[in-house]
């Protein structure tokens, strides 16, 4: 009995020792191997849902879900993780919804974790200086291009909205010469508000 | 059992008080008295002095490939400096070439793995035409503004055969008198078309190499005397000096040639030629670009929502190097992060905006085509003059520079070796965006880039005022503290 006591005290000490330290989701520069980098005031949450812009004939859907203590090789962090669907003129050109609960992680097309409270980086047209942006990236399988969303949470009429700025890359082989140049699937640069669903 | 390890012990003694004799027999054999045997006369008219690179160097003197391996230097390595089994290693990204009509010497910046604080020390190794060779192990101490101290400069004479530092002994020196010279900014001192002559109208030289100087040939003068040595030491007015000969064939005239020493500062020279470069591309003659209209355009378009570059070229007329802006001019780029950088044989650089509401710093990305730029420009062109600059949002322009593409490439390549993604966009998005949250997080972006790239081989420069007049480096003053200073290095 009394080994058994000794082995359980020794069992919990290292296992209290063993845990991952835990910093606030904005400290993720300091890197520390094995941290737990975790969204404190659930700031992420706000963004996770099914959101829809429509316009016309041409729509873009996006499914966002938060993955909580994501190991990522060296830490573990929350993240936000999504795909898309977007359709123009009623052609579907890309689909990656199926893929929502398939794969982890950074193999997702959406993700991201930066909250961002500042209007100096690529602020929507109505930045509200101190309201929380959410920071993610997005790729384009189709083509290879990556793009920037930049999300900030809007009530419209009664409705919860995001603001979505896309605004993409070019492609790293691009020297500047190739024509034609390489298109991404969506336009290059846009601002969406998609309405939850 | 003790009688024969003090027999070893005896006989081990009287072999090395021997060894000391014969050393110091033999350097006495050679002194040459102090600052009173001092004689003056001008150095051979046909001196000239090139920065060349490593390759360079390997393919043009064979011998010196079996010089370098005898000091135990690796040069299959890929790395940028090469070990010697004599405690110091050779930083090979730059070599200082020095050609008279007799001899061609090589200096290269020498590393330690303790650094001597405002020292600067050099491997030198010449070549006569007689077909012997000398190699010296010179220390210039750094004076408080920087200045090369020749006066106390430390030489030494390395016999590979017996890897002995002869310390004390007496060289034939060259030195350059100041006070016929006047300094003035030269060309470019590191591209390769761009060398100097005794007696050109544009010196490269010495105690500042911010500036070149114009000098009177009676600027030119040989000194004589004994470094280093306790009684023969140099007093004031000499310089340092190099001599000696590693071979036996000491009675040959040529050898006699007294060599040239330049202060090989690796750092320093590529500074200035950076700063070269860069004042380079606001002149508005018919080689240089005139970037300064072109960036005047740029600043209007800064509070757009799209980037906006403007590439340039090279090419080479009969011999001559000219550089301008592409055809197109300034091109809207797709987005506000985005606008197109070119690289191919004959584009040397490119200046975009980073529009107001964008981070006001090189990202990633612009590092990498900074490399991509330089890799693919082809050799025959100017590699020195390559850089990637921006206009930004807030009125200021940067511009980041190569100095040393390994470097570069090997570290850029790791990082997208090291990352996780499906594509490289992937890849270098992510860098990229790691990169960004930094900047986002911090309200100090110069201290953000110099923390990332510090080792990269990149320079990152900063216009002084908006006529691009002049340049500053930006730098931290000491890496090795917690939170270094941003410190200005200016190129005038």
């Amino acid at each position: 009995m009394k080994k058994l006591l000794i082995i359980s005290i020794f069992t919990i000490a290292f296992t209290c020792k063993a845990q991952s330290p835990i910093f606030p989701l904005e400290d993720w520069d300091k890197e520390q191997s094995n941290a737990y980098y975790k969204d404190l005031d659930n700031e992420l949450d706000t963004f996770v849902g099914t959101w829809l812009y429509t316009n016309g004939n041409t729509s873009w859907k996006i499914k966002l879900k938060k993955e909580i203590t994501f190991f990522n090789d060296k830490y573990y962090e929350d993240l936000i993780v999504g795909e898309y669907q977007y359709i123009a003129n009623g052609i579907q050109i890309i689909n990656t919804l199926p893929n929502i609960d398939t794969v982890n992680g950074y193999l997702h097309e959406i993700t991201g974790n930066s909250i961002y409270k500042n209007c100096d980086y690529l602020p929507p047209s109505d930045c509200i200086p101190g309201e929380s942006r959410l920071i993610t990236s997005l790729s384009d399988p189709l083509t290879g291009h990556a793009a920037t969303v930049i999300l900030s949470k809007r009530i419209v009429d009664g409705l919860e909205t995001i603001i979505a700025y896309v605004i993409f890359e070019q492609l790293s082989s691009y020297n500047g010469y190739s024509l034609p140049k390489p298109e991404p699937t969506m336009p290059w640069q846009k601002e969406y508000t998609l309405i939850k669903q | 059992m003790k009688k024969y390890r003090f027999k070893n012990y005896l006989l081990c003694g009287i072999f090395l008080i021997g060894i000391c004799v014969a050393m110091n027999s033999c350097q006495k054999d050679v002194i040459i008295d102090g600052p009173q045997n001092q004689i003056k006369r001008k150095l051979p008219k046909n001196l000239k002095s090139t920065i060349i690179s490593i390759d360079s160097v390997l393919n043009e003197n064979k011998s010196i490939k079996r010089q370098l391996l005898k000091i135990g230097m690796n040069l299959n390595s890929k790395n940028r400096t090469l070990t010697s089994n004599l405690g110091f290693s050779i930083d090979t990204s730059l070599v200082l070439k020095i050609e008279t009509d007799s001899y061609n010497s090589y200096s290269f910046q020498t590393e330690r793995d303790t650094e001597t604080p405002n020292n600067l020390e050099n491997y030198i190794i010449t070549y006569y035409n007689t077909g012997n060779y000398v190699q010296h192990l010179i220390n210039y101490p750094i004076l408080e503004d920087g200045i090369y101290d020749f006066d106390n400069a430390q030489i030494e004479i390395i016999h590979d055969e017996s890897l002995i530092f002869m310390r004390e002994s007496c060289v034939m020196v060259a030195e350059f008198e100041e006070s016929v010279c006047t300094e003035h900014v030269c060309g470019d001192p590191q591209g390769a078309a761009h060398t100097f002559a005794q007696g050109d109208a544009c010196l490269y030289w010495g105690t500042s190499l911010s500036a070149t100087k114009n000098c009177t040939q009676a600027g030119w003068v040989e000194n004589e005397f004994c470094s280093g040595g306790s009684d023969n030491g140099s007093g004031p007015g000499n310089g340092g000096g190099t001599g000696g000969n590693s071979n036996d064939d000491d009675d040959d005239d040529d050898d006699d040639e007294p060599i040239v020493i330049i202060p090989t500062d690796n750092n320093i020279i590529k500074h200035k030629s950076n700063c070269n470069a860069l004042n380079k591309l606001s002149q508005s003659d018919e080689h240089s670009a005139n970037i300064n209209p072109l960036v005047q355009e740029l600043r209007t378009r800064i509070n757009e929502e799209k980037e906006y570059s403007v590439n340039f070229k090279k090419n080479i007329n009969f011999g001559e190097e000219y550089s301008f802006p592409n055809d197109e001019g300034i091109i809207e780029g797709d987005s506000k992060t985005v606008s197109t950088i070119h690289w191919g044989i004959q584009q040397f650089g490119a200046i975009h905006t980073h529009p107001v509401g964008t981070i006001h710093m090189f990202s990633w990305k612009d590092v990498d085509r900074l490399r991509l730029v330089y890799n693919n420009l082809h050799d025959n062109f100017t590699k020195e003059d390559v850089f990637v600059m921006i206009v930004n949002g807030d009125g200021t322009v940067y511009a980041i520079k190569v100095n040393d593409i390994n470097a570069l490439n090997t570290i850029l390549d790791e990082e997208l070796e090291n990352v996780k993604g499906k594509t490289i966009e992937i890849k270098e998005n992510k860098l990229n965006e790691r990169l960004s949250k930094k900047y986002r997080k911090s309200d100090d972006d110069e201290t953000v880039f110099l923390e990332k790239f510090q080792n990269y081989g990149v320079s990152l420069y900063k216009a002084d005022d908006e006529n691009l007049s002049n340049w500053s480096r930006l730098d931290f003053d000491n890496i090795t503290l917690n939170n270094p200073n941003v410190i200005s290095i200016p190129c005038n």
